[in-house]
């Protein structure tokens, strides 16, 4: 009732404007100080697809660590941040603009968008209790800790049709002639092997083995950081963007930069859909709480594509197979007769345009979790230290109970998935 | 044996690690069969002592080596550990050994870990450990359910409603 009345009351003040003349962008900049609190009509007022009179969204970011403003100008310049959320504000949250808790920002009906950027453990539960709530979701990557979070958020997404991107935009400048080619179906034989070498962060975004327990600062709620993850002794390093070095809340370097490194991998080579099959780490056996050292991993997906991550900070270099790519040489004359017949791939969808035209983004849960399943996989293999089989379809890890362990991990009440 | 494992770098990072090294370590443990575990387990200290990290990796090794194709050593690990958790130790020691029992345990372990579903500090670890491994652990819940209060409470309720999610699931076909 509140949002109808505010709607009315905004629809009243735009005719006035119009009556007298006044342009839209004048009325608000002469009366931003008194209309603050009603030129923002939320979305869901107007329903799907209809521009607020503002032609401005309001906004929230929840999470306002390093990553924060950052994340938050993606959202496009529409956006209005109306709320700041961290576990870490409990000596100055006044619940009206400045929060501690993230489920009092998305109770806002003048909120239409957040943008996410605690730390990995929270991406998850926040991006799916926001679009429950109506809320447009841009979340910083890594998307998930873990495979099922994935598949939680995609789930989430389809069922409440609210818009969702992961902040890392490799797929937008990504080629795609090389994904049309990809994706044709032409190739006979998928013989690609794409290698990334360095830039991991592996030594780091590694975890204290060690870490003697502190006090947390008064300003911090410690039992809402940890959130769904075990409640450990405080520690500054598990806190602050040093978080990365912990399973608790990341999975190091690898997850950390492999979600901006892949995101253009996935969609150049029709990976979007689909996972490895098979992943074999060479690393020593990691330690349970921290993340640490690791040479490369291998991936290979069922046809025949090979990935490789070579951290070149540990161990012997990658040397089993070469770079090779794919291009339309690879294709028959027939072939690449039907290759051009065939439509180009649609431009993808920014997360401006997406929440305007109400159009899938083009980072959408469904593909940024295939993205960040390489990366988890990776890990698994890290952690358990062998090699493991995945099946794509049913996500889960084929004859390892304990690997597959890792794939849904149980949260702490009163979270979960 | 287990001092050859390495000490942290400046930073506490264990960047200068050598797999040779730990894989003869973890051979080393595991070829002392329970009284191996039990001596690695013996070497853990109170939270905030410090010292005993060595001995959380070397336990966390054994575990992980065992994790597939080595049933008999498994078994071996985790019941060993079932034993551990319920001797007098520090509760930071029992976390420690259910959340190792989390990634080893299976439902011959269940009842150990169960124990502590009403522990104020231990009802987590507990819960996470038994949701992990699922078989044996609706009896769990159920068992301590009346004993709990509080946290523990809320811990069981909510694995007790997913476990239900779940059965639901697959009596849908799903």
């Amino acid at each position: 009732m509140r949002d109808g009345a505010a709607c009315v009351r905004i629809l009243s003040l735009v005719l006035a404007q119009q009556q007298a003349g006044i342009s839209r962008r004048r009325f608000i900049k002469g009366s931003a100080g008194a209309v603050a609190a009603f030129t923002i009509v939320p979305r869901h007022v107007l329903g799907q697809g209809q521009t607020p009179p503002s032609e401005t969204f309001g906004g929230a970011l929840i999470g306002c660590g390093g990553r924060g403003n950052g994340t938050f100008e993606g959202l496009g310049p529409d956006v209005k941040k109306l709320a700041i959320c961290d576990v870490k504000f409990l000596d100055h949250a006044d619940n009206k603009t400045v929060y501690t808790d993230f489920r009092r920002v998305l109770e806002r009906k003048d909120i239409d968008v957040v943008a996410i950027a605690t730390p990995p453990h929270w991406h998850a539960l926040i991006s799916i209790a926001a679009m429950e709530a109506g809320k447009d979701v841009l979340c910083e990557k890594p998307m998930t800790r873990f495979i099922a979070e994935g598949l939680a958020v995609a789930e989430a997404e389809r069922r409440t049709g609210r818009i969702f991107q992961v902040g890392t935009y490799g797929r937008f400048s990504a080629n795609r002639r090389k994904r049309k080619l990809m994706a044709s179906g032409l190739l006979k034989k998928n013989n690609v092997v794409y290698i990334k070498r360095g830039g991991f962060k592996v030594k780091e975004w590694s975890g204290m083995i060690n870490p003697k327990p502190q006090q947390p600062p008064k300003s911090l709620d410690w039992d809402m950081y940890c959130g769904p993850s075990p409640l450990r002794p405080f520690h500054p390093h598990r806190f602050g963007g040093s978080h990365r070095g912990y399973w608790d809340y990341e999975g190091g370097g690898l997850t950390d930069m492999g979600q901006h490194y892949f995101d253009g991998f996935s969609y150049e080579y029709a990976r979007d859909d689909t996972s490895p099959v098979e992943i074999e780490a060479h690393a020593p056996v990691a330690h349970p709480e921290a993340c640490g050292m690791w040479g490369w991993v291998e991936l290979k997906y069922a046809d025949g594509l090979t990935l490789v991550f070579d951290s070149g900070e540990w161990g012997a270099p990658y040397d089993r197979k070469e770079p090779r790519d794919v291009s339309e040489s690879d294709l028959s004359e027939e072939d690449r007769k039907k290759l051009a017949a065939m439509p180009d791939p649609e431009p993808l969808v920014s997360f401006p345009e997406a929440i305007r035209t109400r159009k899938r983004a083009g980072g959408n849960a469904d593909v940024s979790h295939r993205c960040v399943c390489l990366m988890h996989l990776a890990n698994i293999a890290i952690r358990v230290g062998r090699k493991i089989q995945y099946d794509p379809v049913r996500e889960q890890i084929v004859g390892d109970e304990q690997a597959n362990r890792l794939v849904n991990q149980p949260m702490r009440a009163p979270w979960h998935l | 044996m287990i001092n050859k494992l390495p000490e942290p770098d400046e930073h506490g990072f264990m960047s200068n690690i050598d797999k040779q090294v730990v894989d003869e370590v973890t051979d080393g443990v595991l070829a002392g069969g329970a009284a191996g575990i039990e001596a690695v387990v013996g070497m853990f200290k109170g939270p905030g002592e410090g010292g005993d990290y060595k001995a959380h990796y070397a336990l966390h090794c054994a575990v992980i080596a065992v994790g597939t194709g080595r049933e008999e050593e498994r078994r071996m690990v985790a019941s060993t550990l079932a034993k551990c958790v319920g001797r007098d130790l520090p509760k930071g020691v029992k976390a420690y050994l259910l959340q190792e029992l989390q990634a080893v345990g299976t439902a011959a372990e269940a009842e150990a870990i169960g124990a502590f579903l009403c522990d104020d500090e231990l009802c987590e670890p507990a819960a996470a450990a038994l949701m992990a491994i699922r078989r044996g652990a609706r009896r769990q819940f159920e068992n301590a359910l009346p004993n709990a209060a509080g946290k523990c409470k809320a811990t069981i309720e909510q694995n007790l409603a997913l476990l239900q999610r779940r059965r639901g699931r697959r009596g849908a076909g799903g």
